[in-house]
């Protein structure tokens, strides 16, 4: 990632007076600068990591830079640039410094148009050009302004440079589940990133650095564990962790190791083996209490669901739940009058509830919400004094 | 010479707020207006372990997974009274939610796996009730006994190891682990009226937000959740310790 133009004020020279930083354009077919550079002009920071290195390498870069102000007709300026981790003289055009670069960028250019100036830079002056050093630097590109009667005024763009990977991570005993893999790894205690995610490989074939694009992977993410789901069960699976820092910077992989997801018996399935009879499911209590799919009752319910609970993703979770199975109890309430009897005395205040809401339109949201308890209370109160009235 | 000097006394304490109007009212006997009582609010938290195991002769899958011991279930109550002279009657519904966690078996051995699974109830009912709270409003006894009855219907979906809803395949009929049982309950219990304790608390509390009445309560409950023995529904019955709070406005 490039990171291009954190403006800071020179050591030692005094700043340019009204100079605005415009922004950086990647010059080249491949070029074009991603938005981590903080290429437009109100980017503070910029970082280049491995990857940008890697893949902006031969670029070259426009900087631009105006003045908000006319200065004098023979103004002038240079661009010097230092050595990564290293620092120039920008105190006037010609001294250099023995941690700058040994020409400059620009020499003593006049400022013809100061509302928009530009000048371009190799991308790899900035990186150094080797992008598997491995360091951490900073790499500052100076613009010094030369004006008659005064001393030269300057500004510094700094980039950071990122060319140091994190440490990979120790990866820990796996948890072999059910179509599933718990990997685990320890934390990497890195002191110069402030904050360190991971990649999670797999694969079930053994795979390596330079084959780990061609696997599956997740993340990045935080924490110290991951679960591999839809796993084949008896499948032995490769896996392998690698850690990513706030840069971009991918280490290499943890060490590839494998583990097999197996057969294990949830709840459910030890108390089906167990002998439990329960089929699960809920049952179409409505349509065996009234006999009818097309009873008007069994209407207005089905018009509550397609108003209410089909509308909001709790209701769909509980109409999913609801049409699930085939329903035992309403197969018994259907073969009984007594209990179909029963059912429909108890569901008599849910049709008359369903009733009054879808006889209003434009009730949703909280509000239906509010509606339904204040009738769910109602209707019991109500039914509870016929009853004692009776 | 004394009468000047108790005076004092007492308007040194009145302007202090150490003698409140309300214990004044108390001492003078003048009772203060209560607003009216429409509503009790109960937050409810109580022991649940369902009968699963007692639907089988010697096998025991839900110690087996979750262990004997007890779970938590938290429900929230709410109440209309409907009546209210010798105690109060009222109807209400309850919602709740209860989760139980434990290790899956490993089919080879009958070993705890690493891999987990859970099941989650989520109890829903409606319920008469009757407190005879007499005593509490005409003799200041602070005990409130209740005894509530009422139609059940819980659903519960389990799940397995990664969260999602446990399947058993039966031939080509998948059946799932979740599904809703009607059922109904009984619960014993009495209430201590905090208001007891801090009458003048509770008077304010009335006058700011309307709440008459606060009880902390214990209640046992006898929930039978079976689909009332029709069908071959998974066993939820329960015999409950619940402790809670309770609101009355």
């Amino acid at each position: 990632m490039l990171t291009v133009a954190m403006l800071i004020p020179s050591s030692s020279a005094a700043s340019i007076s009204a100079f605005k930083f415009l922004g950086i354009d990647g010059i080249g077919g491949s070029c074009g600068m991603s938005d981590r550079i903080g290429k437009v002009s109100s980017s503070t920071e910029h970082v280049i990591n491995i990857q940008d290195c890697i893949d902006y390498s031969g670029c070259s870069l426009d900087i631009k830079w105006g003045l908000d102000r006319t200065p004098d007709a023979g103004a002038s300026y240079a661009v010097k640039v230092s050595l990564p981790g290293g620092a120039c003289v920008d105190t006037d055009f010609t001294t250099l410094g023995t941690t700058c670069m040994d020409s400059l960028i620009v020499d003593g250019k006049a400022i013809s148009s100061p509302n928009y100036m530009v000048f371009s830079i190799p991308f790899d002056y900035l990186t150094g050009g080797d992008c598997q050093a491995g360091w951490n630097k900073s790499t500052k590109v100076y613009i010094i302004v030369k004006e008659s009667g005064t001393e030269p005024t300057a500004e510094t763009l700094s980039f950071e440079i990122d060319l140091e990977r994190p440490a990979a991570p120790a990866i820990e005993e796996p948890e072999e589940g059910d179509s599933n893999i718990t990997v685990k790894w320890s934390p990497v205690d890195d002191s110069s990133d402030s904050t360190i995610e991971y990649l999670v490989y797999w694969d079930d074939s053994s795979f390596s650095n330079s084959t780990k694009n061609n696997v599956s992977v997740a993340g990045p993410m935080s924490g110290s564990s991951y679960q591999i789901t839809s796993l084949d069960n008896d499948t032995e699976y490769f896996y392998a962790v690698s850690s990513v820092d706030e840069n971009d910077n991918e280490s290499v992989l943890s060490a590839v190791s494998s583990a097999m997801p197996i057969n294990v018996s949830d709840f459910w399935e030890h108390y089906r083996q167990s002998g439990g009879t329960e089929d699960g499911g809920f049952c179409f209590i409505a349509t065996a209490a009234w006999g009818s799919y097309l009873a008007p009752e069994v209407r207005t319910l089905r018009l509550f669901r397609d108003t209410y609970l089909m509308t909001n993703a709790p209701g769909r979770a509980f109409v999913r739940l609801y049409y699930a199975t085939s329903p035992a109890l309403a197969d018994a309430i259907s073969s009984s009058p007594v209990l179909r009897a029963s059912a429909r005395f108890v569901l008599a205040p849910a049709v008359l509830m369903a009733r009054v809401m879808t006889s209003m339109p434009g009730l949703t949201g909280p509000l239906a919400a509010a509606v339904f308890l204040v009738l769910l209370t109602f209707v019991f109160g109500v039914a509870v004094r016929s009853w004692r009235r009776s | 010479m004394n009468t000047r000097l108790i005076s004092s006394i007492l308007m040194c304490a009145f302007f202090a707020g150490l003698v409140p109007l309300s214990a004044v009212a108390e001492e003078t006997g003048v009772s203060s207006i209560e607003s009216p009582r429409r509503f009790i609010l109960e937050a409810r938290f109580g022991t649940f372990q369902p009968a699963v195991d007692s639907d089988f002769g010697n096998a025991t899958p839900f110690e087996d997974v979750f262990g004997d011991g007890m779970f938590l279930m938290t429900q929230l109550e709410f109440e209309y009274e409907i009546w209210n002279k010798v105690g109060i009657i009222a109807v209400g519904i309850t919602a709740g939610y209860s989760r139980m966690a434990g290790s899956g078996i490993n089919p080879s051995d009958g070993t705890a796996a690493t891999d987990g699974t859970a099941m989650n109830v989520m109890p829903l009912s409606a319920q008469l009730v009757y407190r005879f709270d007499y005593l509490a409003q005409r003799y200041n006894v602070p005990l409130v006994p209740h005894v509530k009855a009422g139609l059940d219907y819980w659903i519960w979906w389990i799940e397995d190891g990664v969260g999602d809803v446990a399947v058993v395949n039966d031939g080509d009929n998948p059946k799932k682990g979740y599904g809703g049982t009607w059922g109904g309950h009984v619960g014993l219990g009495v209430g201590f009226l905090l208001d007891f304790i801090a009458p003048r608390m509770a008077q304010t509390f009335d006058v700011d937000v309307g709440v008459n009445n606060s009880y902390i309560f214990f209640e046992y409950n006898w929930a039978w959740i079976n689909d009332f023995g029709v069908g071959d529904r998974m066993n939820l019955s329960s015999g409950s310790f619940i402790g809670g709070l309770a609101f009355e406005f």
